[in-house]
Parts: structure tokens; C-alpha cells; sequence
């Protein structure tokens, strides 16, 4: 389903209001200049091509509010886009409307080792923030995939995840506080660098929210001391299910790794052809286990961890000595996604989340779709969080192969919502995935989620279209039989 | 409004559903109640027509051991999910005061948690999902019951801490962890606050692994003692203590040390401080002071105008406890903006929003958020930021 190129140009009067606030040069509303604001990092066959009317590169927040302000003088959307490497067209405009990117919003404000605590701009890359806190001995816990290039108000408006979420949590877990543009364009600070602010703390609400509730502009994000050593392992295992137990069962052990992901053979063979990185190649399936901490607990942990692994099967356990042997064991892993271009041109991620007690389940489920639907697809992955990403292998250019590919998607997000998961676990909603929704919600859950979108939304300007599913309109607001109370 | 006040002591959530519908049309007003340790909490309640009370909905709804997660009623007491969780080696990483009466519903809405933040995150963090009965009386859901869930809205965040403004938590699903094999503090007293702030700075920004960090006023003016809570295996906690003692003394000496093994999940220090049940003519308040700033504003409040005093180091908030005085509520509003009064008897309370009110734009959207969420204004009236 392909949307439509929306053909509406921005009027030399909007363009010119625009260049005044944020200088002529930061304004691109030309034909090839928003070429590159057109898509995200999300497969084009799902979200569609949709170009905004302008967007805009401001420096401030003051200027983001002044944007927000003209937009709602013309009736036009807005919407917030970081570095564009969103999986789910949250940041794409589909009504059009003004695109505030955050790329120069790139400052990193205030640091505060002691209050654990630092102030930034949304537009700083999130590894940019770890590598400025490191001469300190700190970093910024949540670590994506892309985290070399994606913002962290990106982060904050997907909730992103990374391989760390499993001991150190979600995107969510890492913000104290908040600076942002409500459409219409008045600023608000919620949150602020206590851990907890009873009374009205908005912040968790809306990280996650996709810009559809306003634009994030500042976020005081809570930095952690490096720790003092980590532990890496592999294991080698003859089948994904005995690898799948092995996760619970050091979990179960009562360790909480800080990172344990899962790679299939599929992937093995496409990282050895690529780098060769020293996996096994006779492998089913490996888990790279990542222990952090006091040096002599992930010594302890590490040595446990190696016998649970042996006990659930493990054929062979490599385990690094050494800071340059562990950075050996994670370059597999890293690098496996550039390595599928050995194997297919192309590939769709399907981001889905199970109990972890359901992985042996969920994986054999994924056998079964390759099998059926005649797909190959490589399995690398967040096992510790039972957070699935199949990656299906495809060639565009074979007729016919993009239905298969996004059925058989549609096939695999279902079943993990029935064994308990949810439509996503870390890449977001947009619209690639609100239709999914109803597998989990039904409407009156949806009029909930309505109810906050109108509250700081009231006339639908902030990113809309997006999250909800496209038959549900959370402006069409059911009237309420009783008399309603102002609350002034 | 009619003149007696009805007690409702729902079984189930259709029950709690049929009552608060039937308040919905009828316009009366509802009073929510957990186990009623932070009722002192909050601002005053408009007068209502019915009290519900949320103890009987205390069910364990989905424990799985393997996933750490859990689904407990909201009116689940902390003790009876501690107790459910130590059976199988694991733990809620929460602290709260009276967790024999404080239900977990209770104390989400409430917004509070205790100084192991610091290692775990507030309660807010370790809820995954909720269930939430709407002011039109309709169950509704969001979240999961998986660790990482991009689904939506995080619907659950809205209630921490709104005092029941937006809804009845009916449901929480948490994330839980495993049983530390101890739980140990070390305490050491150092010869004033500023020393005592110093070396608790120190252990924070040290690769150590401490659950908690504070520093607690003591019975002399000058009696500061620093509490270091470390959790984990035997050998972890035996070697964190030794290493955490020299950090803390490294520059200063400490005058006495102690080490205690601490019991089950309390934590002696805060829920001394925090129990708000034996608050009676006593002021409790809690102020957001990065550590930062804590020897500042530790410096500003006269020693006279608090009888104990917790600053958690880890998690940048001052708690204070005083005589029901006029004069040191003025001082203490005079010295941080904000303070929230967690116990303020009457007639100090009158008038007053416990909470400081709220910038013009965040007071603009919560009115509107109350406007959409409780329209009729059903749900603990008048207690919420604002007297929303």
C-alpha cells in the first residue's frame, strides 16, 4: 500500500514567516531539498512517500514554539524528525505540514555527575551523549542499534529500546524530565532532576508518544558511573530451542545479564562470510552473553554462567579474557545486519515481543512461517527481553515476493500477541504498525489513549495519524450523556 | 450530593465497575481508598457520597517465575506480594513504609517510592501495564505483560502519582527480580552534614554498586550519619561494604560505623521518615533538591525548624519532619520552590495546595486532562494538584 506523494507546496508567504524564525537557510521547502524528509529508515512498501510542506532546522526552542505557533495560525501539522532512522514512518509527514528537524538542536547543555543527571538538546546523537560522558567514567544507559546516528529525542519519541534493556531498562526508565513545544506552541517543563516528582509528572507519557502530543525539545536524562568491568560469552548451541532454555534458565538463576542475544544460524553463516568473526559455523544457534558490574561479581557470575550454559546443552562456551577478545565476540553481533546483504538484497525487520518463557515457542512459530510462506529468515536478537526481530530475506525485484514478505510478517507479529507479546517492542508505532493495535486494544482502551492526545492536542495539529489505528478517529469524541464539570 | 456516605467494598471488578457507573450517572462523588497510609497525603477531599474501598481486590492475577513479571489486583497489600514473591526467591524492588496495610494501588497513585531508585527506579519503572476503570465505569487496558512493549501510549505513567484524578487502578503488572541473598547498611557518622554529603557524593559517582544512598539528621545537631545500602550475593555485599567504606572515608574520618543486616524489604531509616501514619501533629514534607544542591539547602533550613531529616542522596530529594508550626512551613517554602507537604495537619492545610500548584501550562493541560478523563468529576475530587 503505497501512500500518496502529497503535491501541495509550501506559499512563498509560510516560507518566508518560516525563514524568519529560523533563517533562511535552515527552510527547505523545495522539491529536491525535501527529497531526503520524505521517508524514514521504515520500508517504503508499508509507509509511503509522503513530503512535508516545509521543514526546518531550528537551533532553539524558542524557535520550535514559534514554529509550532505559525503552524497553528495556518491550520498546517507539525512533526518532529531526529536523524530519520525510525523503523515505523513516525516521522514521516504523512498530512504534510511543517517537519521540525532537530539536527541542530545538537547541544549537550549541563552535566551533573553527582546528580547523576544530564541536560540536552533532543537533537544530540545518543552516542555523541555516552562518548562526552565518558572522560568522566559515565554513559547514557539505552543504547539502540543506531545509536551512532539516531537522536535521542528519537529515543524519546519511540521509547527506544537497545540490547541493555534487560538489567538497565527502556528509554523510559532513563528520563527525568522533559522540555516541550505543545502544539499551538506553549512551552511546558515536566519532570524535573529529582528521581520522582510527586503531584503532575508527564514525562512518562509522553515518551513513546511520537510527537503526537508535542514536540520534545530539551530532556534531563538520567547518566550512569561506567561500570568498573564486563564479562562476554558465547555459546554454541545444536538447536534454537535449547538455546532459547538456556536463556531462561540463567535468568531463572537469578542472574540479570546486562546483555544475552540470540543469533540463528542464517545469521552465523552471514557474519562469517562477511567478517568472519569467529562463530561457530557448525552452530544452530549462539547466545552472546554480556555480564557488567564490580569486577569480582562478574567474575563469579561469569563462571556460573558458563555452567548453566554448559547444563542447557551448550556444544562449546568461549569465554573472553580480554577487552579485545569481548569486543571480537560483540562485532558479530553488530555487524550481522550489514552482513544479510550477502544473502538477500533486502530485508524486513519485524520488531515483536513475547514472555521469554515463550521463546522456544515463538521460534519454532518462525520456522514454520520461513517454511511455509518459502522465506529465509535469520533470527538475531534481544533474547533476555524476549524482544523477536526475524528478519525476512528477499530480492524486491522477484514478482510478487513483497506480499509473501508482509503477510508473512503480519503472520508472525499475531501469533506473538497471542502467546502473550505486544506489536512492538522498541521501533515504534507510526504507521506501520497502528493497525496492528486492535490485536492487543479494543476501542474503548483506544478512547483512553483519545482522551490524552485531545488533552494536549486539542486541534489535532501535533504529527496526526499516527499510533491510532487508521479506523479509529480520536476526535470524534463520544458525547457524554452527563452534564460535564469544568474544571477551572 | 445525599447526606450519608456510602461504603463500597467491591469483591470483583465488575462490581467496582457497576458502582462507579451508576456514580457516573447519578453525578456522586467517589473517594477512593487503599489501605489508607497516605491518606494523609493529598490535597483535602471535596465532600463525597461514597467511599470505595479497594482491599478486597487483591487477587494474583498472572505470576510467571521465569519471566519476572507479576499481576496483582491494585488492592494487593506490598507484604502479601512480598510474601508471594520470597516463596520463589524473588522481590518487588520497592520501598514503601507499613507495607502490612499500604496496597500497591495505593501507593502507585500516591507516586512514591523509597531511596533504592537509586538501583531499581521508582515504581513507576517497574510497571509494565496497567488496568484502569474509567469514569464511564468501562475497564480498560494498557501495556502488557512483557518487559519491552512499544504498544501505544505508556497510559499507566498518567496515573502515578494523579491520586486518582484520571481513573481506579485496578491492575498493576510489574517486573520483579530476583531475592538479593542479603541486604546490608552500612552506616557511618560523620562530624557535620556537609562531611556526611561529601562522602555519599563520592560513593555516587564511583563505579560502585550501592542500592541506596542518604543521609539521615540524628538525635545531636551535629550528628550526621551517612546510610549506604548494598544488596547482592555474601561476597558482593562483604567486598561493596569494605570498598564503600573507603570511598566514604577518604577524605574525612567517620566518628562511629556501624554495619546491619536489614530484615525482609524495610528500610528503617525512610520508613521512619516516610510512614505517614505516625505523622499525627507533625508536618512531613518532601522537597526535589538535586544532591547538588543538598548542602545548600541543608545549610538554609534552621535545625530548629525540623525534628528529622532524610536527604536521599541518590535520588535528589530532602525529606523533612517538623511540629505542626506555621513558621516552619513558611520557613521551609521560603527555602526550596515547591515543597510537597505529605502531611500537613489541619488547619494548616486549609487553603493550601500541597502539591505548590503547577506552572500556567502544565495547569492548563491537567485541567484538560480532566476534563477529558473525568468529566463529571467522580474520582477523589478536590485531592489532586490544583484541587483537581
Amino acid at each position: 500500500m503505497r501512500g500518496p506523494v502529497v503535491s501541495v507546496t509550501a506559499t512563498p508567504a509560510i516560507t518566508a514567516e518560516l525563514a524568519d524564525i529560523v533563517g533562511a537557510e535552515n527552510v527547505v521547502f523545495d522539491r529536491a531539498g525535501l527529497g531526503v524528509y520524505e521517508l524514514d529508515a521504515s520500508d517504503e512498501a508499508i509507509t509511503g512517500i509522503h513530503r512535508p510542506l516545509a521543514a526546518v532546522l531550528p537551533s532553539s526552542t524558542e524557535q520550535v514554539a514559534r514554529v509550532a505557533r505559525l503552524a497553528a495560525a495556518h491550520d498546517l501539522p507539525i512533526l518532529a524528525r531526529g536523524s530519520g532512522t525510525g523503523l515505523a514512518g513516525g516521522a514521516i509527514a504523512t498530512r504534510g505540514g511543517i517537519m521540525i528537524v532537530t539536527a541542530r538542536m545538537n547541544a549537550i547543555e549541563e552535566v551533573s555527575l553527582v546528580d547523576r543527571m544530564a541536560i540536552v538538546q533532543t537533537g544530540v546523537i545518543n552516542l555523541d551523549l555516552s562518548a562526552h560522558l565518558a572522560p568522566y567514567g559515565f554513559y547514557y544507559a539505552p543504547d539502540p542499534s543506531s545509536q551512532r546516528a539516531c537522536s535521542i529525542g528519537g529515543n524519546l519519541g519511540n521509547n527506544s529500546g537497545g540490547p541493555h534493556c534487560l538489567k538497565y531498562g527502556v528509554t523510559n526508565n532513563h528520563v527525568l524530565g522533559v522540555e516541550v513545544v505543545l502544539p499551538g506552541g506553549d512551552v511546558v517543563w515536566f519532570g524535573g532532576p529529582s528521581a520522582e516528582n510527586p503531584g503532575h509528572d508527564l514525562t512518562g507519557v509522553i515518551i513513546g508518544s511520537e510527537s503526537t502530543l508535542g514536540i520534545i525539545t530539551r530532556a534531563m536524562v538520567r547518566i550512569l558511573p561506567l561500570p568498573e568491568s564486563k564479562g562476554v560469552l558465547l555459546a554454541a548451541f545444536d538447536s534454537m530451542d535449547a538455546a532459547s532454555r538456556a536463556v531462561s534458565a540463567t535468568i531463572a538463576a537469578g542472574i540479570i545479564p546486562s546483555a544475552l542475544e540470540m543469533m540463528d544460524k542464517v545469521t552465523i553463516s552471514a557474519i562469517e562470510a562477511g567478517i568472519s568473526a569467529g562463530y561457530p559455523r557448525d552452530a544452530t544457534a549462539v547466545l552472546l552473553v554480556e555480564l557488567d558490574g564490580p569486577s569480582a561479581t562478574v567474575e563469579e557470575e561469569r563462571a556460573r554462567v558458563a555452567d548453566i550454559l554448559r547444563e542447557f546443552g551448550a556444544l562449546d562456551v568461549s569465554v573472553a579474557e580480554t577487552e579485545e577478545q569481548a569486543q571480537r565476540l560483540w562485532w558479530g553481533r553488530k555487524a550481522a545486519f550489514g552482513a544479510m546483504g550477502r544473502i538477500a538484497p533486502n530485508y524486513h525487520l519485524t520488531d515483536t515481543v513475547v514472555p521469554r518463557s515463550r521463546l522456544p515457542e515463538a521460534m519454532r512459530f518462525v520456522e514454520d512461517v520461513a517454511r511455509d510462506y518459502r522465506l529465509t529468515i535469520a533470527n538475531v536478537f534481544h533474547a533476555g527481553d524476549g524482544n523477536l526481530h526475524p528478519l525476512i530475506l528477499f530480492d524486491r525485484n522477484e514478482p510478487g515476493i513483497m506480499e509473501r514478505v508482509l503477510e508473512a510478517s503480519k503472520i508472525l507479529m499475531r501469533h506473538c500477541i497471542e502467546l502473550g507479546g505486544a506489536v512492538s517492542g522498541e521501533h515504534g508505532i507510526g504507521i506501520e504498525k497502528n493497525d496492528a493495535l486492535p490485536l492487543m486494544f479494543g476501542d474503548a482502551d483506544f478512547e483512553e489513549m483519545a482522551k490524552l492526545k485531545r488533552a494536549f492536542d486539542p486541534a489535532n495539529h501535533a504529527n496526526p495519524r499516527k499510533i491510532f489505528p487508521s479506523a479509529f478517529d480520536p476526535y470524534r469524541s463520544p458525547m457524554s450523556s452527563v452534564a460535564r464539570i469544568d474544571h477551572r | 450530593m445525599t447526606d450519608t456516605v456510602a461504603i463500597h467494598r467491591p469483591t470483583s471488578v465488575s462490581e467496582l465497575a457497576a458502582t462507579t457507573l451508576s456514580a457516573y450517572m447519578a453525578g456522586h462523588r467517589l473517594l477512593i481508598r487503599g489501605g489508607g497510609t497516605h491518606q494523609s497525603f493529598a490535597n483535602a477531599a471535596e465532600p463525597h457520597d461514597g467511599i470505595v474501598q479497594m482491599s478486597a481486590l487483591d487477587a494474583v492475577i498472572d505470576y510467571s517465575l521465569v519471566d519476572l513479571t507479576l499481576a496483582v489486583q491494585a488492592g494487593r497489600t506490598l507484604s502479601a506480594i512480598d510474601e508471594l514473591l520470597r516463596a520463589s526467591g524473588q522481590r518487588l524492588a520497592v520501598d514503601a513504609p507499613r507495607r502490612e496495610s499500604a496496597t500497591i494501588g495505593g501507593l502507585f497513585a500516591s507516586g512514591l517510592s523509597g531511596p533504592s531508585r537509586l538501583k531499581y527506579g521508582s515504581l513507576k519503572d517497574v510497571v509494565i501495564g496497567a488496568e484502569v476503570l474509567n469514569s464511564s465505569g468501562e475497564v480498560t487496558k494498557s501495556g502488557g505483560m512483557v518487559v519491552k512493549n512499544v504498544s501505544g501510549y505508556e497510559l499507566a505513567r498518567l496515573h502515578y502519582g494523579a491520586q486518582g484524578a484520571f481513573g481506579i487502578l485496578t491492575r498493576l503488572n510489574l517486573k520483579v527480580l530476583p531475592l538479593p541473598e542479603v541486604r546490608s547498611e552500612l552506616q557511618l557518622t560523620f562530624r557535620d552534614a556537609a562531611h556526611a554529603l561529601d562522602a555519599g557524593a563520592r560513593i555516587v559517582t564511583s563505579a560502585l554498586d550501592p542500592t541506596a544512598v542518604s543521609i539521615v539528621s540524628g538525635a545531636a545537631p551535629d550528628d550526621w550519619t551517612l546510610h549506604v545500602v548494598i544488596e547482592g550475593s555474601r561476597s558482593f555485599v562483604r567486598s561493596q561494604l569494605q570498598r564503600v567504606e573507603t570511598v566514604a572515608t577518604s577524605e574525612s574520618p567517620a566518628q562511629e560505623k556501624s554495619v546491619a543486616e536489614l530484615e525482609g524489604a524495610a528500610l528503617p531509616s525512610f520508613d521512619a521518615i516516610a510512614d505517614l501514619t505516625s505523622a499525627q501533629g507533625e508536618i512531613v514534607c518532601r522537597l526535589s533538591v538535586p544532591a547538588s544542591q543538598q548542602a545548600n539547602v541543608l545549610g538554609a533550613l534552621s535545625q530548629s525548624a525540623y525534628s528529622s531529616l532524610l536527604a536521599d542522596i541518590g535520588s535528589g530529594i530532602v525529606y523533612v519532619r517538623c511540629d505542626a508550626e506555621l513558621e516552619y512551613l513558611e520557613h521551609i517554602q521560603s527555602i526550596t520552590p515547591r515543597p510537597v507537604f505529605l502531611a500537613l495537619p489541619e488547619p494548616l492545610k486549609s487553603g493550601l495546595d500541597v502539591f505548590g500548584g503547577a506552572d500556567e501550562g502544565a495547569a492548563t493541560l491537567l485541567r484538560r486532562l480532566k476534563n477529558e478523563y473525568d468529566p463529571t468529576a467522580i474520582f477523589n475530587q478536590g485531592r489532586f494538584v490544583l484541587g483537581l
